[in-house]
This record gives structure tokens, C-alpha cells and sequence, in this order.
């Protein structure tokens, strides 16, 4: 009997969703720093854009690990999608792409928390997403049944050269004043 | 001169404000911006102003005494 690949392509589909929703989060977060437009951006709504985005990024996520544990082909167990190295499909690049969706989330829960958790602490926290964003990639490109295609290929290399670009921009392109001696 | 003040309930701690005007801004041991002084005639603070993502830096021109 033909196995019905609803399922199958729905995971393919909302994994690559899910890994370009997350590089234009990142690429917001990295315009909402390092202000390459100026005043042309109004910082609110960036921050908006950007949290948004990492939410839909999520969404996808969700729908991602659902759509693998319903798909046929791969049988992913339940298991597989929350703790590294359940799956037996791929373990090493699946587990990857797990520590991935949990850290993202966890950095997503933590601005909801910052204040609980305090602002300092969520800054450090947030640097973890240029972690998430390298797991996610290696995750895309080793997991992926699509990687070997030129498109996808281009996805990867795209993304990749996007955030480079960006941080690099972020680090080097608007130097800033050094900040005073904090008086005793 | 400029007179600034900032709403610290609505500071996420971006930091963006310290990094445009540090002479003006800086991020307080609980990572929430705090003012160097309340007074500047720094024409950064302006930029710093509308640069907060979460509008929390209001500032007001004052004559110079």
C-alpha cells in the first residue's frame, strides 16, 4: 500500500519554514542593534518584527516535530523530539536540531521572564542565539533529506552569509563611544 | 540642552541607548537603563530617544541657563 506523504512533506516544509523564519529573526534582532537604516526603521516595530517572527519560528517548529511524529516514513517517537538522541533516524544531526528548538524556546520564554529573571541575564542569555542559529544549520544541512538539492544549498549558504554580514556589520560598522569611567 | 528621563518599568534592557550616548546612559547592575546625568546637551540623546524599542527615554529641550 502507498504510504501517504501528507505528513512527510509537511515536516520538509515546515522545517526550511521554520530555519528561514528563524535567520530573519535573527537578522531583525541584528537591524535592531545595529540601526543600518538609521531613523528610516522605527525600533518599536522592529522589536515587534522580531519577537513575531521568533514566534512563528516556534509555531513552525511545533508543526515540524508534529508532523514527523504523524508522518510514516520516519516513525519518529515521541521521545525523539524532546530528548537528544531518542531518535533512531540520523541521531547525532535529529539531536542537534533538538538542543536547537529547546534552546530557542527557552531564550523566548526568558523575555517574557526578564524581569524575573533580570535584565542582565537575559542579554547573556540572548547571545545564545547566534548557538541556536549555528545548530540549526547543521541540523538543516545533515537531517535534511533536501540538502542536496541546489535550492537548498542556496538556503544554507544565503542564511549563513546573511548573519555573517549582518554581525559583522553589528561589530564593525558603526563604532560607538566608549563609555566613561564609572565614578567610586 | 536636554532635559531626558526614562520610564524604567518600560526598559527591556536593550542597551541600545548606552551604546549611542554612554556619556548619558548606561545599563544599571540590573541590566535596566539608568541615567549618568538627567541633563545633556549631547545632540546623541536625541538619536538615543528615538532609537529605545520600548520608548521608555523621553527628553525635553530646555533653554540653557
Amino acid at each position: 500500500m502507498k504510504t501517504d506523504p501528507t505528513f512527510w512533506l509537511l515536516a520538509r516544509a515546515s522545517g526550511l519554514t521554520a530555519y528561514g523564519l528563524l535567520t530573519a529573526s535573527v537578522l531583525a534582532g541584528l537591524v535592531l542593534k545595529a540601526r543600518p537604516f538609521g531613523r528610516a526603521l522605527k525600533p518599536a516595530a522592529t522589536a515587534d518584527v522580531h519577537r513575531f517572527l521568533t514566534l512563528l519560528a516556534l509555531g513552525m517548529l511545533v508543526l515540524h516535530g508534529g508532523s514527523l511524529m504523524l508522518d510514516r516514513t520516519l516513525r519518529m517517537p515521541l521521545a525523539g523530539l524532546f530528548v537528544p538522541g531518542a531518535s533512531s533516524y540520523r541521531p547525532v544531526a535529529v539531536a542537534v536540531g533538538v538542543v536547537a528548538a529547546e534552546l530557542m524556546a527557552l531564550i523566548y520564554v526568558s523575555f517574557v521572564l526578564r524581569r524575573q529573571i533580570g535584565a542582565r541575564n537575559w542579554r547573556r542569555l540572548h547571545w545564545a542565539t547566534y548557538l541556536v542559529f549555528i545548530l540549526a544549520t547543521v541540523h538543516g544541512v545533515a537531517s535534511g533529506t533536501d540538502s542536496s538539492q541546489p535550492w537548498a544549498r542556496d538556503l544554507y549558504l544565503g542564511a549563513v552569509g546573511a548573519v555573517a554580514f549582518a554581525t559583522a556589520w553589528r561589530a564593525l560598522g558603526r563604532p560607538t563611544r566608549p563609555a566613561p569611567e564609572r565614578s567610586l | 540642552m536636554y532635559r531626558i528621563s526614562i520610564d524604567r518599568s518600560l526598559c527591556n534592557g536593550y542597551g541600545v541607548c548606552e551604546s549611542i550616548a554612554p556619556d548619558v546612559f548606561e545599563l544599571g547592575d540590573d541590566g535596566i537603563a539608568t541615567l549618568r546625568t538627567g541633563m545633556s546637551d549631547d545632540e546623541a540623546v536625541t538619536e538615543a530617544c528615538d532609537s529605545c524599542p520600548a520608548g521608555a527615554i523621553s527628553i525635553a529641550r530646555v533653554e540653557a541657563a
